[in-house]
Order: C-alpha cells, then structure tokens, then sequence
C-alpha cells in the first residue's frame, strides 16, 4: 500500500515536470507565429492604442519568460488559465463549462466500451471457431478501420433520420437553476428529475455509441486473444478436472488474468477518448470541450490552446496512472516500478 | 560455368523473401489487403485519366446537374454545384495516400534514427534525453498535437502532415528503441562491438537489418491510422482547402444534407473505410509472417 502512495506521487511529480516543459514549448511556439494574436482577435477596427494596452495586460509584450512566469503564477495562485482571445472570457471559466459536459460523454463511452468489449469479447472467445466467433471478429473488424466520424454520420441517417430513433443532435435545455457539476446528466439526476435524466441518456446515446466503436471493437480483440491463452492454461484444464463449475470458471478463473492486457489497452483507449471526441461533438452539435478546443486551436487563441494542451495532458496522464494501478492489483507479481 | 549458377542461385535472403511470400500468399485475408492496396494506389496515380469528370475535382459549377442521385453518368451522384463525387473522390483519394506517405517519409526515418541511438547507447545521457524528449511529444492525443501545429504554421496540405508527422515519431523512435534493446544481447551484436567495427556499421548493417520487419509492419498499419487522422482533420477545414476535395472534407461539408442526398456523404466515407481497411489486412498479413518467423 506504501509502495501504491509513493508511485502516484512519484507519477505525479512526473506529470507536472512533463507539463511545465510542454507549457513553455507550446508558449514558445505560439510567440513564434506569424501575426499579432491581439490584433487578430480584435479586428482591425479596433485603435492601436487599445490593442497595446490589451498586448501588455496579456503580457505580450514582456519576453518569453516573463509571460510564462505570469501565466504559472496566475494558474497556482488563483486557478487563471489566463484570458481567451476567442470567447473574451477567462479560459478557467470556459473550461469549467465546457470540461464536464465532454467527461460526462467520455464517462458513457468508457463504460460502453468497457462492457461491450469485454462482453464480445468474452463471447467470441468462449465459442471459438464457430459462426458466432467469426461475426464478431468480422465486426470488430470493421470495428477497427472505421473512422468515428463515419460511425456518426451512419447512425445519425440510419437511427436519427430513418429509424428515428434516436435525436439527430443537439442536447435537451437544462434549467440554469439546476445546473450544479455542469454535466447535464448529473445535474438532471442530482435535481431528482429522473424523465431529464432518460431523454439526456436518449440524446448522449449516439455520440457515445459512434465515440466508442473503434475502442470496443479493439477492446474485444484484445480480450478475445488473452481470454484465448488462458482456456489453454494448466490451472483452468486443472480445475475444470476438479469439477468447477462452467460459469464459475469462466467468470472467475478464466477473466481475471484476461483482465490484464484488457485493463492496460483500456486505459490507453479512454485517455484518448477525449482527443478523439471533438469530431463527434461537431456532428451531433454537442458543445463539450473538444468542440471548444477545436475553436480555440482554430483562432489561434494563445492562452486557450495552452490551457486546453495541459487539460488534455492531465487527464492523460492520470488515467493511465489509474490503470497502471489497477492492472497491479489484479497481478501482484507485475511490481510498480517507483 | 555450372557451378557458378549453382551459386548464384543460393541467394539467402532472396529464399527468405520467397518463404516469406509463400506463407503471405497462403493467407486469403492478406492476398485481399495486398489488392486492394494496389487497386487504391492505382486508381489514385490515374485518378484524372479516370475521372469521368476530371474538371469537378476543382471549382467547377454546373447548375444544371446539382444534386443528382447516383446512376450510370454520375456513379456516386452530384453535390450542390453539380460536381461529379465519383470524380472527386478519386482525385481525394490521391491526396489522402499523398498524406499517409509524406507522414511516414518525415517521421519514420527521425523516429528510427532516435530510436537506434538511445538503444545503442542505452544507459547513457543520451538515452535519457531521447526517451523524455519522446515521452513529452507523446503526453498529449496526436491529433491535438498535430492540429495545434498545423494551425500554427499555413493551414495546408503540407503543415497538415508536418503536424501528423511531429505527433507520429514518437511511437517509432519507442519502438525501434525496444526493439534494438532485445537484439543488441545477441551474439551477432557482441561480436559485431568486440572486433571493433565502426559503431554506425554496427547499428546500421548488423542492427536494423534485424529489426526492419516490424517497422515496416507498423507502417502499413500505420498508413491506415494516419488517413484516418487527415481526413479527421479535412474534416474541421484543417489540411487541403477547398476546392481542393479531400474525402474528410466532402464527407463533413455534406452533413447538412442529409439525409436527402445521402450518396455526399455515404460513398467519401465508405472510401476512406476501404482504404483503411487495405492497409489493416496487408500489415496483419506481413504481421503473421513475422510471428511466424521470430517463433
């Protein structure tokens, strides 16, 4: 247990390191570009006087180090991200709207593809070399080389326009008075509002299903292949001999060692989840984070593209710092390298 | 005179190159990846002389045909100014296989190059340096990456994969760098640094000839991700500008349209599944090969 602290805030460090330096590069970077950012953002209307007294409350006219010093101390200090060039707003109030919106549709891809991987995969392994085995290999096959934005606009004509089923986009209106952890889903059910809850789950379906394809698909590849090598294992034909029963033996004997490699694609499928997301959330017209960090990427708004790089960076890094601990307590013998 | 062609015909490395044809042909899934593969890059090298309309891939407009359902003129229909998609898609495809090659030229050799020296040198400063400045480029998405730095420099077709590439060495430079690390215990090495040869002769003629295949294997996959990467860039305007096509792009200006005119945005994006899914057989069919072989 000792052994699990020291490793998160060994990893932790880490993190921070890798962030500070990436931080500075991308400030680096941006100086760099051709261009006043200020002026872009104001237009060519606006009076050289006001865009130098912008440029100098932005710290654009400071060196470099002094900029990036600014913009640490305003973030460790008071949580300041700095001010968005494209929204004229603080980016830490942009990103306190837009961030959960897009974590509550990455938290339902997460769990999608976690059972449905696991769930085909289980399947495909358990009736191996039959038909059943072969249609699942062959979707997630197709799985696998689909783009997200094709498995979008697919659903969107298939379930939104001819079907019907489901919304072709958007999100319900929520009630500003309700609005507590800014996910919608939450706040619904937070408020007791179980009839918002259902229609948002309707709403969040596609976008979620058409995001999680490509990981559940490889998801149940990879699990499939694992599940594979431990039917063949001593200890399982050991055990079925013992007279175990089936489902015990498939549930316990045979998935917890599967879960392994599982768990250590998993996590870098969902860390990835929300770098992949922005393209979903333009189709269906979900104004999450991805969609913001595309605006702000794509106006070339200075601190924004910062700010949205560490975000992106953080929850990287701390999924796959969960997994790296879970993965460790499902094998004892893989020891936590600290 | 005989015994010369006796020898010539013992070439080992073209008997392994044979072996290893004969296993990737005995596989149906491969031999299909390896056509598809070659009918893609040949319908993108003619795709002008192939086009019906080769006119339509530029800004063309010809009211009298707009929106036109898919028939025996117009094989894949005709978008909102009457541009000819089948036309399109294949001066698209062109572009996208442009994309997946200029990528991997400028990443792969960097990637390997830095690979081979922080696995030669493992234990040293330079390993050191190389893997945390490989581990910063790969602690955010690529495709984050790769747009921050295609919006940085002139949105186009080239900054679009100088910004791929900058977000795809990495994984190269991890994997050469394992890779050396499990060859460089072998005896060939050893013996290769006790005679004292040239350290450049030893990773680039005892080394990386050993370790080539699975590089070349994750290139193939690779191709795959990376057009799937541009055209998600297409996608949101980043990359080839109109009216320039690029399948990301038609598949995304034709949302709106949907779902009326359907064909705009159904046959871009089955082409890019296609393309895709080529390049996914061939690189699990020379996968196989090597398992095999390394077993």
């Amino acid at each position: 247990m000792r052994l699990a602290y020291l490793l998160v805030l060994k990893r932790l460090i880490h993190i921070l390191v890798v962030l500070l330096v990436l931080s500075f590069v991308i400030f680096a970077f941006i100086r760099l570009i051709p261009g006043d950012p200020v002026r872009i953002s104001l237009g060519p209307m606006v009076s050289e006087e006001t865009v130098q007294k912008m440029r100098s409350e932005l710290y654009f006219d400071r060196p470099l180090v002094i900029q990036y010093a600014h913009w640490l101390k305003g973030i460790v200090t008071k949580g300041d991200f700095g001010l968005s060039l494209y929204t004229h707003r603080p980016v830490s109030a942009d990103i306190a709207e837009y961030l959960p919106k897009s974590l509550e549709l990455a938290l339902y891809s997460g769990i999608m593809i976690l059972v449905m991987g696991v769930l085909l995969g289980t399947i495909s392994a358990i009736f191996k070399n039959t038909w059943l085995d072969n249609l699942v290999r062959f979707i997630s096959y197709l799985g696998v080389v689909t783009p997200p934005y094709a498995f979008g606009v697919f659903f969107m004509l298939l379930f939104g326009y001819i079907l019907k089923w489901f919304p072709i986009g958007g999100m319900p209106k929520i009630d500003p008075a309700m609005t507590r952890t800014g996910m919608l889903g939450l706040d619904a059910l937070l408020a007791g509002d179980f009839a918002l809850y259902g229609q948002i789950l309707k709403y969040m379906f596609l976008p979620a299903l058409s995001l999680s394809l490509n990981s559940i698909a490889y998801q149940a590849r990879i699990h499939r292949s694992s599940m594979i090598e431990n039917i063949n294992a001593d200890y399982i034909q050991f055990a079925e001999v013992a007279g175990v029963k089936r489902i015990r033996l498939i549930m316990k004997h045979m998935m917890k060692p599967s879960f392994i490699p599982t768990f250590t694609i998993y996590g870098l499928q969902v860390g990835a989840l929300l770098g992949n997301a922005f393209i979903i959330e333009v189709i269906f017209r979900y104004a999450g984070f991805s969609q913001y960090s595309l605006n702000v990427i794509m106006n070339k708004d200075p601190y924004g593209i910062v700010a949205i790089t560490f975000i992106f960076g953080i929850v990287f890094a701390i999924v796959n710092m969960l997994i790296d601990l879970g993965v460790s307590k499902l094998d004892p013998r893989i020891s936590l390298e600290v | 005179m005989k015994k010369s062609r006796v020898e010539k015909s013992f070439n080992p490395r073209l008997e392994a190159l044979k072996k290893s044809w004969y296993k990737f042909s005995r596989n149906p899934l491969s031999l299909l990846g390896l056509s598809v593969i070659m009918v893609i890059f040949f319908l993108a090298i003619f795709a002008t002389v192939l086009a019906p309309y080769p006119e339509d891939s530029g800004l063309s407009v010809n009211f009298t045909r707009t929106f036109q359902s898919p028939s025996r003129q117009h094989l894949a229909g005709t978008d909102e100014y009457g541009r000819d998609i089948f036309s399109r898609m294949l001066v698209g495809l062109r572009y996208s296989l442009a994309i997946g090659l200029l990528v991997l030229i400028l990443a792969v050799p960097f990637g390997i190059l830095l690979g081979l020296l922080a696995g030669y040198y493992k234990e040293t400063w330079l390993e050191t340096i190389v893997m945390r400045f490989t581990e910063l480029f790969m602690s955010i998405p690529p495709l984050i990456l790769a747009m921050v730095i295609c919006t940085m420099f002139t949105n186009s077709y080239f900054f679009s994969s100088v910004g791929i590439a900058v977000a795809w060495w990495p994984w190269y430079t991890r994997l050469t760098y394992n890779l050396v690390i499990s060859v460089s215990n072998e005896l060939y090495v050893l013996y290769a640094k006790l005679s004292g040869i040239n350290v450049l002769k030893i990773i680039f003629k005892e080394i990386l000839p050993n370790i080539y295949p699975s590089i070349l294997t994750k290139m193939s996959l690779d191709m795959g991700s990376i057009i799937i990467i541009a055209s998600s860039m297409n996608f949101v305007g980043l990359g080839i500008q109109p009216p320039t096509p690029s399948l990301g792009a038609m598949v995304s200006n034709s949302i709106s349209y949907l779902p009326e005119y359907w064909w705009l945005t159904v046959f871009p994006a089955l082409l890019v599944i296609l393309i895709v899914l080529g390049f996914n057989l061939l690189g699990d069919g020379l996968n196989d090969i090597m398992s095999v072989e390394g077993k």
